[in-house]
């Protein structure tokens, strides 16, 4: 599904991943943890295509499709996701509204016919128990005075209503209480599906008990330093990030 | 006045005067009225950049048109019936109208217009006898002309010499009109200078809402051609609540030069929305006097420019006396070589304790060559209040430009929404669902122009 292969890329002028090479399968469910500055969030924001971000060296292969050349509204209408660390307030555009034109920019791009109010509201309705979101939350405006665990919740349903085939989920759990982490992790198990790609960006162990994932890897420095399977997180959690070597 | 040469617009103007109050059909106060308010204007003559409340406004445009001054003939009452039916069949009007009043180039226009009323408790009576002469008003009404000094004012001073016959509206009080008082001003784009007049009475506890629409006529090939110099006062008595709503639609070729004054009582409620739509060159001229403790004004605008569209908003507001409250929020947009004014002053009365208020000008720039000048303005001499002020210049945000992209919209349907909704909170404020979605259609209208025409901008 997703192949990185020897990855350099620059935020700015800042070289930030210095070669990761990293290959995700089909029904995979990642995670990538790493201690602040080792290039989490550079690594998916060039993976959905960020202004600022530029890849200076290597490729990446999603479906076989050379991603880096799609401009982002292909990358999203080809299949692949962003849950936003920090997800935007656009103050006068309806949560609702958008959430329709996107849905529809998915699936007219799929061939699909384009859904009307009635059929989007009823399908909208079933995602939005999944991830207990109160209704009133449509009718406003895109994230404009939503709590923190609300607009995590916003990004996860437009994750169902989109149906992306890659997932990729930037510290998704940064700033949410326990409880709305559960609702969140539901919200991604419900996507779990054997041709559905995940990568899981996070700080914290925490995440990986609710989002159990196949493999670990550990950032730092840009690089890829460990993979392993979960118990990686655990050994993460109980001796910190400090025992990693830095690659230089 | 100017040196020798060319004769200069303002002399033109005054030179047609006589001749114009010759074959106006107006009461005696009118007339007099007149004569003092010429006298004014060619004391001031015309305004010029070197006036610090005029340094932005490019008003070399009118010297180029030269907009003959009306000749006070009223047109054959079958010739403004045709220009006012046409522009009438051809610009969208909001579902739900109440009453309806009718202007062509400043006449009103009895039989398109229609105030609908039991027991006289909303009415319109011309000023000019030639209008309507049973319900033509035969003393100066009191209110005309207080709120708007010749003396001060070039434009006030010519509306005043020119006004074609005009009127006054009003509501009785504890009156509560349901349906919105539409009135339409039509510049049939002879290239005219148009001078409408209105005095509105909102009277105690009355609830009103009035539009005042300014459009061209029909003609596609005149571009609404002319000046359009409107004045209006209006009076919003103790406790009565009043919405109005100002949209300017002229054609490109429409020069309008707005003033509106309004005076506030005890407890009143006035909601001021100005909707900027077309025309070559608009100015408003906005001043809200806060008279009597508790009123309370809101006032919204929106100025689309693009092309070579000037656009002005100056606002004045008086807190005269304390516990008043003001609200202002403008906003535009511009693109291509469009330019916007925004000046904007607070003035609070030194015993003028416990006011609140506020004023934001926030501007969006869609291209490099588009210009806002703004300024917004606090003069406090009170020493208890709440007042805050500000202003933004900005292009469209890039975060929320990604942000719906990498959902899947192409990048000019992520544009063209995050437009529309940094617009949206100026057509959500206005009341009744009817009237909203017609301003909503004029301004999606006005701001398809914008973005399609700066679409090809540099970012």
């Amino acid at each position: 599904m997703l192949e990185i292969k020897n990855l350099h890329a620059n935020a700015g002028d800042t070289p930030i991943i210095k070669g990761i090479d990293l290959n995700i399968g089909a029904g995979e469910v990642h995670a990538i943890m790493g201690p602040n500055g080792s290039g989490k969030s550079t690594l998916s924001n060039v993976l959905a295509g960020r202004p600022g971000y530029s890849v200076t060296r290597g490729e990446v292969l999603y479906a076989g499709q050379n991603l880096l050349d799609m401009p982002t509204e292909i990358r999203a209408r080809e299949g692949v996701f962003l849950a936003f660390q920090y997800p935007v307030e656009i103050p006068g555009v309806g949560n609702s509204y958008f959430l329709k034109t996107s849905v529809n920019a998915v699936r007219t791009h799929r061939g699909e016919d384009e859904l009307d109010a009635m059929d989007f509201l009823s399908i909208c309705e079933e995602k939005m128990k999944l991830v207990e979101m109160p209704s009133d939350l449509m009718s406003r405006s895109i994230n404009e005075g939503f709590s923190g665990g609300e607009k995590k919740r916003n990004e996860i349903l437009q994750m169902l209503l989109l149906e992306p085939k890659l997932c990729i989920l930037d510290e998704t759990d940064s700033g949410l209480d326990i409880d709305a982490l559960r609702v969140v992790a539901e919200g991604v198990n419900a996507m779990r599906s054997p041709d559905r790609a995940m990568l899981v960006i996070t700080h914290y162990q925490r995440l990986l008990d609710y989002i159990v994932p196949d493999r670990v890897h550990v950032l730092s420095g840009g690089q890829i330093v460990r993979s392993g399977g979960k118990e990686l997180a655990g050994e993460l959690e109980a001796k910190g990030y400090g025992w990693i070597g830095n690659p230089e | 006045m100017k040196g020798a040469g060319k004769t200069s617009l303002a002399e033109t103007w005054i030179h047609a005067f006589p001749a114009f109050a010759e074959t106006v059909n107006d009461a005696p106060w009118q007339r007099a009225l007149r004569e003092e308010a010429l006298a004014c204007f060619s004391e001031l003559g015309l305004p010029h950049t070197k006036l610090e409340a005029w340094r932005s406004t490019p008003l070399g445009v009118l010297e180029r048109l030269m907009p003959p001054a009306p000749s006070g003939r009223v047109p054959d009452p079958e010739s403004l019936l045709a220009t006012g039916r046409a522009a009438l069949a051809q610009h969208p009007l909001p579902e739900a109208i109440g009453s309806r009043g009718v202007f062509v180039d400043g006449h009103y226009c009895p039989a398109l217009s229609s105030f609908e009323s039991e027991a006289s408790r909303l009415q319109f009576l011309p000023f000019s006898e030639s209008a309507k002469s049973d319900q033509a008003i035969s003393t100066r009404p009191p209110g005309f002309g207080e709120l708007a000094s010749p003396k001060q004012d070039a434009f006030t001073a010519l509306n005043t010499a020119f006004a074609q016959g005009g009127g006054l509206l009003e509501i009785a009080p504890n009156h509560f009109e349901q349906k919105p008082i539409h009135l339409m001003f039509i510049a049939s784009g002879s290239g005219e200078l148009v001078c409408p007049r209105l005095l509105v009475r909102a009277g105690e506890g009355s609830r009103a809402t009035v539009v005042m629409d300014f459009l061209s006529g029909a003609e596609e090939s005149n571009h609404g051609k002319g000046l359009v110099n409107e004045l209006s006062e209006i009076f919003v008595e103790e406790n009565a609540t009043l919405e109005c709503i100002v949209i300017e639609r002229e054609g490109i070729e429409g020069l309008h030069i707005g003033n509106l004054q309004t005076h506030q009582k005890r407890d009143s409620r006035l909601h001021l929305h100005t909707f900027s739509l077309g025309g070559g060159l608009v100015r408003n001229e906005l001043g809200a006097r806060l008279a009597d403790t508790g009123a309370e004004v809101h006032m919204r605008g929106l100025y689309l420019g693009s092309g070579n569209q000037h656009m002005d908003n100056h606002t004045l507001v008086d807190h005269a006396m304390p516990h008043t409250t003001s609200r202002q929020i403008y906003k535009g947009v511009l693109g291509e070589n469009a330019r916007g004014v925004f000046r904007g002053l607070v003035h609070v009365r030194p015993d003028a304790q416990k006011i609140d208020s506020s004023q934001s000008n926030m501007n969006l720039l869609l291209s490099d060559k588009a210009r806002i000048d703004t300024r917004p303005q606090l003069e406090i001499h009170a020493d208890d209040v709440k007042c805050s002020h500000g202003s933004t210049i900005g292009k469209l945000d890039e975060e929320a430009l990604f942000y719906l992209r990498s959902r899947g919209l192409s990048e000019p349907d992520a544009r063209a929404l995050l437009t529309e909704g940094f617009v949206a909170e100026i057509c959500d404020a206005l009341e009744g669902d009817s009237l909203r979605s017609f301003a909503q259609a004029l301004v999606m209208d006005a701001l398809a122009s914008c973005i399609g025409n700066s679409a090809g901008a540099p970012e």
